[in-house]
C-alpha cells in the first residue's frame, strides 16, 4: 500500500512563536505571524522547533493566571475577583 | 421515418476482410459488454441547414463516403476466439429521414427525436455503426444529425465525414480520385521499443490512486456518465496573460489553463499527486484531413505537485510530464488499462478520472453552396469521467476564452458543480496575475463562501459571571438552596447540602497542600460521591482527575503520574498502590467531615438528616436565606476562568495517553448562555458516562451549573442499553447524552425510548443513519435529537446537529454546526480554508480551547497553534485531525480520522458507509468494519453481530453488498460475533476485535480446491484453455491469476456455447471465482447439478467463510481462557 504524499510530509519549516500568555507554538516559517504571536526562537523543520519549545516552555500555565496566583497567594485576595478576568 | 429507397449500396471492390482491433477498439468493444448499447459509447454532431436541400443527392453522398471509408462498412462480433472487425465490401449506409413539418411544437419534438437518435443502441455485429438522419422541420430548414460507435470514430471523424459529405453533395456524386488511408493502429513500435514504454509506464503509474473528490452522494457502483455542466468566460486579459507565462516558459499554450486545472485538482482534493487524462489526436499527420476513425487516444499525465511550487513551476512540470508521455505515446490508452488497470471497478474511469482537453475552434458542420448552416451546440453528450475540463479559446457563442466544467451528475448535485466553477474562476484570476505565487497560497476560497463560513463563525458571545464551575455552582445554592442538586437513587442532595459537603471536602485538601490550578485525582466509580468529591476539588481551587477503578491499575498509576497530580481523594479503603503514589492521600468520609464531626456512613438514606454536630438542612424546611445555618465561614473562590476545572486524558497517537487541561471558562462555554441546549431547574440530567472523560462535564456541570439535578447510575462499568432502558423510564431524566453504540441498542430495543426527553446527545462515534430514522420515525422521538462531536480538546462538544428528520438516502448524520463561542476551521494543510464541500482538516478555535496537554509542551505546541482567523490577537486554535467538509448551509459533515483513513487499493474507504449498508439489513443488530492487515495484505473486515433469532450467512451478506457497493468497498472477511467489544466509555473497541492471522487462508491464498462437481469441471477447463494455466482452484480469482477484462469476455463466450447460459460479463466481475460463477450458472439453470447434490446449490463461499469461522473461534478460545 502506497501512501499518499501530503504537503504535510515535507520539508517544510517553522518557527517558534510565543504569545501574550507566553503560550508556545509554531508556524509555516514563510508566514506572516498571525495577530497576538511574536518570533521566539529559532526557525527549522518542525522537530527542531517542538525541541526548542520542550526546553523553554516549563511553566504551561497562562501568564495571567500564574501572576495572579503568584502575588496575593493561593485564595488570596487576588483570586477573589478572578471571576472577572477573562 | 423512412430509409431511403431511391439510392441502392455502392459495391466496393474485393470480399469482406477481418481485421484485429486496435488496443482502442478492443476496450470499446468490451465496455460494450459490459453497458450494452450505453450512450457514452456513441458520439454526434449536428448541423441546421436552411435553404433548398436535395435529399437524395445527400444519401448519395453519404453512401459514396461509405465506400470510400473502411469503417464505415464494418462490424465487429465475436466468433469465441476474440473480437473480430469485419470489414464489408458493401457499402450500406442509409440516410433516414424524418418531416417533422406541422408538428406543434416542432422544437421539443425535434429535441426529443435527436437524442433518441444519439441514444440508440448500435448492434456491434452489424455495419455500418454510423447512422445519419435528416429531420425536415420546415420547407426549407433541416437538420443532419451524425451519430457514430466509439468503436469506429472519434471527434474528428465525424469532421472528416461532414466535409466530404458537403464535398460529394457539391459535386453531384463525383468520388474523389484519392483514397483516404485505411483505419489501422498506427503505433505498432519495435518490440523492445514497447517493452520500455511499457516499463515507463509501469514505473510512472505506480501507486496511482484514483481522483478523490469529495462526493455528495455515494458513489454508484457503475457510472451513471450523467454531467452537470457548467461554462466559465475567461477575461481576455488573463487568457492572454496565460498564453504569455506558457510563451515565457517555452511550452505549449496549452500548459498554460491546463496547469490552472492541475491546480484546481490538487487544491480541490487535497492531493498533489495529480492525475488527469489528456485526449490526443493519433491521426497520421499526411492525412489529419481524411482520416476516418477512433484516432483520438487519451494520454495520461501524472504530474508530481509536491515542494510547493509557484504556478509558473507547476506550467513547467506539466509541459514536461507531457512530452514525457507524448514519447511513450507507443502504449495506447486501451493497452494501458488492459495492462495496469483492467477496469475491474465499474465505477469509476480507468487510470484517471479527471480529463483535460481543448475544444477545437468551431467547426462548420456539413456546408453546401445555396445552404446556411449553422452546427447546432453539441449536446451534453454523457461522459464516462467524474471531472471533465474543456478550454476553448473561442468559445462559440462569443468569440471570447471559455472553460467548461463537467460533474458526474452522480456524484455531485448542481451546487458543487456551481461551487467548484466558482473556485476555478477564482483561481484562473489568481495564477493569471500571480504566476509567480505558490500554488498553496492561491486563493481559491470564493469570496462568497469566505463570507458565509465568517457568518457561520460568528458565535462570540460573552460568558456569564462568573465564568467558572464552582462559581455556578455557588450562585445557584445561593439562588436555589432547597431544589435538588443530586441523587443517586439512594439518597439525594440539595443545592445547599451539597455545597455543604463539598466546601468540607475543600477545606481538607486545602488543609492537605492543594493549591489552585493543580490537578486531584478521585479514585472513585460513578458515583454521587464522584460528584461531590469533583466538586470539593473545584472549590479547593484543584482540578479533577478521575481514576476510575475500574480502569487497569497501571493505566491510572501512568495518569496520575503524568498529570502531576497534588493530592488523591479516594473511598475508605484505597489500594495500596494509592499510597505509594508520593502525594496525600485523602480518605473521602474523613475528608467530608467538618472539624470534630464524625463520619457519616454513606448508603444509608436515614443517616442524612442525623449528623449531630453539623444538622443538615432539609428540603422541607424550605428556610429562607442563603447558608441554613451551616457553621463553616464560605471558602473564597479559588478559580478562575482561565485554571484548570477538568483533567482528562485522550489516548495518543502513541500509545501513551495524554492529560488535556481543560479550563473553567472551555466547561462554561459549553454549559450556559449557549445555542444548542438551554439546561434550566426543571431539568434533569443523568450521569452514566465514563466519568474519566470529557461527557462528564456535559452530564454533571450542565446540571450543577444551571440549577438543574444530575442523576448518577452508580457503577464501575458501562452501563447496558436494558440499564439505560430502565432509567429512562424511573427517573424521567429530561437531558441525557449517549455513546453511538448505546444509542444504537437503546434504539432497537425500543425506539420509542427516548420520547420524555427534552434533549438527547448522541456522542464520541459516528451516529448511525438507520437508529436515527427509527427514532425519529417510531411515534415518540425525543424533543431535539442531537449529534455531537468535539474532541476533548475543545471541552466536549465543538458542533452539534439537530436531527429533526433524516432522508431514507442519507448514510450519515452531520455533525453540525459551531456551538456558541467556537469557531471551525476546515483548512487545507497550508493551514488555508478551503471551499465549501472540499475536504479538509477540522480546526477548531473560541473559548472551548484546552489549554493544552499537561507537561507537555512539545505536544502541546504541535496540535494548538496561533488562530490567524480569531478576532482576539494571540488566540488559539486546536488541529482535531478530523477530516470534515462544510455542507452548503453550514454544518460540518464528518468523514473520518486524517491519519487513519483506510485504503484498499488505493482507494479511500470509508467504512461507515459499509457500517451503514450492513446496518440497512434486517437481520444486522451491529457491525464494524475495518481494515486489517494479514501478512502484508489490507483487507477489509466486516464484524457483524446479528439481530437476535437471525444468522445471515456470510456469504450473502457479502453478495448482498456488492448489489450496493463498488467491488473495492466489499469486504474480504465476515466475522460473525455475538457482541461488539466496547472501551469503558462505552465505545467499539477496535483493539479487541478478533484479528485475521496470517494462517488465515483469505480468499487470495485458499490452496488449489479442484473442481467438484460437473459445472465446477467444465468451468475449469475453460479457464485453463484461455488462462493456458492449470495451477489453480475454484476458490482462485480470475483476475488475480491472470485474467483480465478482455479474457473475461472470452470465457463468458465459452460459457455460453458450453454450458448454454448467457451470463452477463459483470457477473465474471462479482463472482470471478469458479466457484462463486458455478452457483450462479446452476441457478440459471443451464447446467447439469452438482455432484451428488441436491435441494439449493451448495454455497461455496459460505463454506468458506464458515472455515475461517471455525479459525477464528480456535483463535478466540485462548483469549476467552486467558480471561
Amino acid at each position: 500500500m502506497t501512501m499518499t504524499r501530503t504537503p504535510d510530509d515535507d520539508d517544510r519549516l517553522y518557527k517558534v512563536v510565543v504569545n501574550h500568555e507566553e503560550q508556545y507554538s509554531i508556524w509555516p516559517a514563510d508566514r506572516e505571524n498571525p495577530a497576538g504571536w511574536s518570533d521566539a526562537g529559532p526557525s527549522g523543520p518542525k522537530s527542531d522547533c517542538l525541541e526548542h519549545i520542550k526546553d523553554v516552555w516549563t511553566d504551561m500555565r497562562p501568564l495571567s493566571l500564574r501572576s495572579r496566583l503568584r502575588p496575593g497567594g493561593p485564595g488570596g485576595p487576588a483570586a477573589q475577583d478572578a471571576d472577572r478576568a477573562g | 421515418m423512412h430509409d431511403d429507397p431511391e439510392t441502392p449500396p455502392i459495391a466496393a471492390s474485393g470480399p469482406a476482410v477481418r481485421q484485429p482491433l486496435s488496443h482502442g477498439q478492443e476496450r470499446l468493444w468490451y465496455l460494450e459488454q459490459l453497458t450494452p448499447g450505453h450512450p457514452v459509447h456513441h458520439l454526434s454532431s449536428a448541423t441546421c441547414l436552411e435553404g433548398p436541400l436535395d435529399a437524395g443527392r445527400l444519401a448519395l453522398a453519404l453512401r459514396i463516403c461509405a465506400s470510400r471509408h473502411d469503417l464505415l462498412r464494418s462490424s465487429v462480433a465475436d466468433r469465441g476466439d476474440g473480437p473480430i472487425r469485419t470489414v464489408h465490401p458493401t457499402a450500406d449506409l442509409p440516410l433516414r429521414r424524418v418531416d417533422l413539418r406541422g408538428q406543434a411544437v416542432p422544437d421539443t419534438k425535434l429535441c426529443a427525436l435527436l437524442a433518441d437518435e444519439r441514444a440508440h443502441p448500435f448492434e456491434l455485429s452489424s455495419a455500418p455503426l454510423l447512422r445519419a438522419t435528416l429531420v425536415r422541420t420546415g420547407r426549407e430548414r433541416h437538420v443532419l444529425q451524425l451519430t457514430a460507435h466509439r468503436i469506429i470514430a472519434d471527434r474528428a471523424s465525424l469532421t472528416v465525414l461532414e466535409r466530404e459529405l458537403a464535398r460529394c453533395y457539391t459535386e453531384s456524386g463525383q468520388q474523389e480520385g484519392k483514397r483516404p488511408p485505411a483505419y489501422a493502429d498506427r503505433t505498432a513500435p519495435h518490440a523492445e521499443d514497447l517493452d520500455a514504454a511499457v516499463a515507463y509506464w509501469r514505473r510512472k503509474l505506480d501507486g496511482l490512486q484514483p481522483l478523490d473528490l469529495p462526493l455528495d452522494r455515494p458513489r454508484p457502483r457503475v457510472q451513471g456518465h450523467r454531467g452537470t455542466s457548467r461554462r466559465l468566460r475567461v477575461e481576455s486579459g488573463h487568457a492572454e496573460r496565460l498564453r504569455r507565462l506558457a510563451r515565457e516558459e517555452g511550452v505549449a499554450a496549452w500548459a498554460g489553463p491546463a496547469a490552472a486545472f492541475a491546480v484546481l485538482l490538487a487544491r480541490w482534493t487535497g492531493r498533489y499527486d495529480v492525475v488527469f487524462g489528456c485526449p490526443v489526436d493519433r491521426r497520421p499527420p499526411h492525412a489529419a484531413q481524411q482520416a476516418f476513425g477512433p484516432y483520438e487516444d487519451l494520454l495520461v499525465l501524472r504530474t508530481d505537485l509536491m515542494g510547493r511550487p509557484t504556478f509558473r513551476e507547476v506550467v513547467r512540470r506539466l509541459a514536461a510530464t507531457r512530452d514525457e508521455a507524448a514519447a511513450h505515446a507507443g502504449v495506447p490508452f486501451g493497452r494501458l488499462v488492459s495492462l495496469l488497470d483492467d477496469e475491474r471497478d465499474l465505477s469509476r474511469h480507468p487510470l484517471c478520472q479527471a480529463v483535460f482537453t481543448t475544444a477545437p475552434p468551431p467547426g462548420t458542420g456539413f456546408t453546401a453552396p445555396g445552404l446556411t448552416t449553422t452546427p447546432l451546440a453539441p449536446e451534453d453528450d454523457p461522459t464516462p469521467y467524474d471531472l471533465l475540463c474543456t478550454f476553448a479559446e473561442e468559445d462559440g457563442t462569443n468569440g471570447a476564452p471559455a472553460v467548461g466544467l463537467r460533474l458526474a451528475s452522480d456524484l455531485c448535485p448542481p451546487e458543487s458543480a456551481d461551487r467548484m466553477t466558482a473556485v476555478l474562476h477564482t483561481l484562473l484570476r489568481a495564477v493569471a496575475e500571480h504566476p509567480d505565487a505558490r500554488i498553496g497560497d492561491v486563493p481559491v476560497l470564493p469570496a462568497g463562501d469566505r463570507a458565509r463560513i465568517d457568518a457561520w463563525n460568528a458565535t462570540d458571545r460573552p460568558l456569564p459571571e462568573p465564568a467558572t464551575v464552582d462559581g455556578l455552582f455557588r450562585t445557584w445554592a445561593t439562588r436555589t438552596p432547597q431544589a435538588v442538586a443530586l441523587t443517586d437513587r439512594t439518597e439525594t442532595w440539595t443545592y445547599a447540602e451539597l455545597r455543604l459537603r463539598a466546601a468540607r471536602l475543600a477545606r481538607s485538601l486545602v488543609a492537605a497542600g492543594v493549591t489552585p490550578d493543580s490537578p486531584v485525582a478521585l479514585h472513585l466509580e460513578r458515583s454521587a460521591d464522584l460528584v461531590a468529591g469533583m466538586l470539593g476539588v473545584l472549590l479547593a481551587g484543584g482540578a479533577p482527575l478521575v481514576l476510575d477503578p475500574g480502569h487497569p491499575e497501571e493505566r491510572l498509576r501512568f495518569m496520575a503520574d503524568d498529570a502531576r497530580i497534588a493530592a488523591v481523594l479516594s473511598r475508605d479503603a484505597p489500594p495500596a498502590w494509592l499510597d505509594g503514589l508520593g502525594v496525600p492521600l485523602l480518605r473521602l468520609a474523613d475528608a467530608q467531615r467538618a472539624t470534630g464531626e464524625p463520619s457519616r456512613s454513606t448508603g444509608a438514606p436515614g443517616d442524612a438528616h442525623g449528623v449531630p454536630e453539623v444538622p443538615l438542612p432539609s428540603r422541607c424546611t424550605g428556610a429562607p436565606g442563603d447558608t441554613d445555618g451551616v457553621p463553616e465561614v464560605p471558602l473564597p473562590s479559588r478559580s478562575h476562568p482561565d485554571s484548570l476545572a477538568a483533567v482528562v486524558h485522550t489516548s495518543g497517537s502513541t500509545g501513551r495517553p495524554k492529560a488535556v487541561g481543560i479550563p473553567h471558562r472551555a466547561v462554561v462555554r459549553l454549559i450556559t448562555a449557549t445555542d444548542y441546549v438551554d439546561i434550566g431547574p426543571d431539568d434533569t440530567l443523568l450521569h452514566l458516562g465514563d466519568p474519566a472523560f470529557d461527557i462528564t462535564a456535559f452530564e454533571v456541570w450542565g446540571a450543577l451549573c444551571n440549577g438543574a439535578r444530575v442523576c448518577v447510575l452508580p457503577g464501575d462499568e458501562p452501563l447496558g442499553p436494558d440499564e439505560v432502558l430502565a432509567a429512562l423510564r424511573e427517573l424521567r431524566p429530561t437531558v441525557v447524552s449517549l455513546t453511538g453504540t448505546l444509542f444504537n441498542r437503546v434504539a432497537d430495543m425500543d425506539p420509542r425510548a427516548f420520547g420524555g426527553l427534552r434533549h438527547l446527545f448522541v456522542v464520541g462515534e459516528v451516529m448511525d443513519a438507520r437508529r436515527t430514522r427509527a427514532v425519529l420515525r417510531g411515534g415518540a422521538p425525543p424533543g431535539h435529537l442531537h449529534n455531537g462531536y468535539g474532541p476533548s480538546e475543545n471541552a466536549t462538544f465543538s458542533t452539534t446537529h439537530r436531527v429533526d428528520r433524516l432522508p431514507d438516502d442519507a448514510t450519515g448524520v452531520p455533525i453540525g454546526r459551531a456551538l456558541t463561542n467556537t469557531t471551525l476551521h476546515v483548512l487545507d494543510p497550508e493551514l488555508r480554508p478551503v471551499p465549501i464541500g472540499v475536504t479538509g482538516e477540522l480546526y477548531v478555535g473560541g473559548t472551548g480551547v484546552a489549554r493544552g496537554y499537561l507537561g507537555r509542551p512539545d505536544l502541546t505546541a504541535e496540535r494548538f497553534l496561533p488562530d490567524p482567523f480569531a478576532v482576539r490577537p494571540g488566540a488559539v486554535m486546536y488541529r482535531t485531525g478530523d477530516l470534515v467538509r462544510w455542507l452548503p448551509e453550514g454544518a460540518l459533515d464528518f468523514l473520518g480520522r486524517a491519519d487513519e483513513q483506510v485504503k484498499i487499493r488505493g482507494y479511500r474507504i470509508e467504512p461507515g458507509e459499509i457500517e451503514a449498508a450492513l446496518l440497512d439489513r434486517d437481520d444486522v443488530r451491529e457491525c464494524v468494519v475495518r481494515a486489517v492487515d494479514v501478512a502484508g495484505d489490507r483487507r477489509l473486515v466486516a464484524y457483524v453481530v446479528p439481530r437476535a433469532g437471525c444468522s445471515p450467512a456470510p456469504s450473502e451478506v457479502l453478495g448482498g453488498l456488492r448489489d450496493r457497493l463498488p467491488s473495492h468497498m466489499v469486504p474480504g472477511h465476515l466475522v460473525l460475533l455475538e457482541t461488539l467489544p466496547t472501551t469503558p466509555s462505552g465505545k467499539i473497541d477496535a483493539r479487541a476485535l478478533p484479528g485475521i492471522t496470517a494462517q488465515d487462508p483469505g480468499p487470495r491464498d485458499t490452496s488449489a480446491v479442484p473442481p467438484r462437481t460437473a459445472t465446477e469441471r467444465t468451468l475449469w477447463q475453460i479457464w485453463a484453455d484461455v488462462l493456458r494455466v492449470r495451477s489453480f482452484g475454484v476458490h482462485d480469482s480470475f483476475f488475480l491469476i491472470g485474467g483480465h477484462s478482455l479474457l473475461a469476455s472470452v470465457v463468458r463466450t465459452s460459457v455460453r456455447e458450453r454450458l448454454g447460459v448467457p451470463l452477463p460479463l459483470r457477473t465474471f466481475f462479482d463472482l470471478p471465482t469458479i466457484a462463486g460463477l458455478a452457483v450462479e450458472i446452476e441457478r440459471a439453470g443451464g447446467a447439469p447439478a452438482a455432484d451428488g447434490a441436491h435441494g439449493t446449490p451448495r454455497d461455496d463461499t459460505a463454506h468458506e467463510l464458515d472455515g475461517l469461522l471455525a479459525e477464528l473461534e480456535r483463535h478466540a478460545e485462548p483469549r476467552r481462557a486467558e480471561g
